[in-house]
């Protein structure tokens, strides 16, 4: 027997595959975009490493030297 | 009339592996760039940078309060 919505059915599924087509794409620039974001980040790090080493080497001379005072 | 619903849903299920895919990726950058923001940007850089603004603030209030009071006591 002939499904009556056949051609409602076809409709709606190529519809749909053509929405998941777009989606994919929007996902693959998305993922571009985030992977240029971390890239840049990367410096970010660094230098975030770097204060945390000088804050540290700050923090172990003081108290190395006797001048590390109690907080006010 | 079904082989082309049958080549449309292949075809449909191949997009939604690739979706799966890159849904994948987009979990690892998301996760990456929280870690970096977390750890690097709050964790090391926010934390001491504040810590330096407002101990220097402290201290620097500290040492008005003092010489503030120091002409006082001269005056007494």
């Amino acid at each position: 027997m002939e499904n009556p919505y056949e051609r409602q059915q076809k409709n709606i599924l190529s519809r749909i595959i053509v929405n998941v087509e777009r989606l994919n794409q929007s996902v693959v620039t998305l993922n571009q975009e985030l992977a240029n974001v971390n890239k840049k980040n990367k410096n970010i790090e660094v230098l975030g490493q770097i204060c945390e080493n000088y804050h540290n080497s700050t923090q172990f001379n003081l108290e190395a030297t006797g001048n590390r005072k109690p907080p006010f | 009339m079904e082989s082309s619903k049958q080549r449309q849903y292949t075809y449909l299920a191949e997009q939604l592996a690739q979706l799966h895919q890159n849904l994948e990726v987009t979990k690892t950058e998301m996760a990456t760039m929280s870690k970096q923001c977390n750890k690097s940007l709050i964790g090391q850089l926010g934390k001491v940078n504040a810590s330096w603004f407002i101990a220097s603030n402290k201290y620097l209030v500290h040492e008005l309060f003092q010489s503030e009071q120091k002409p006082v006591d001269s005056q007494e």
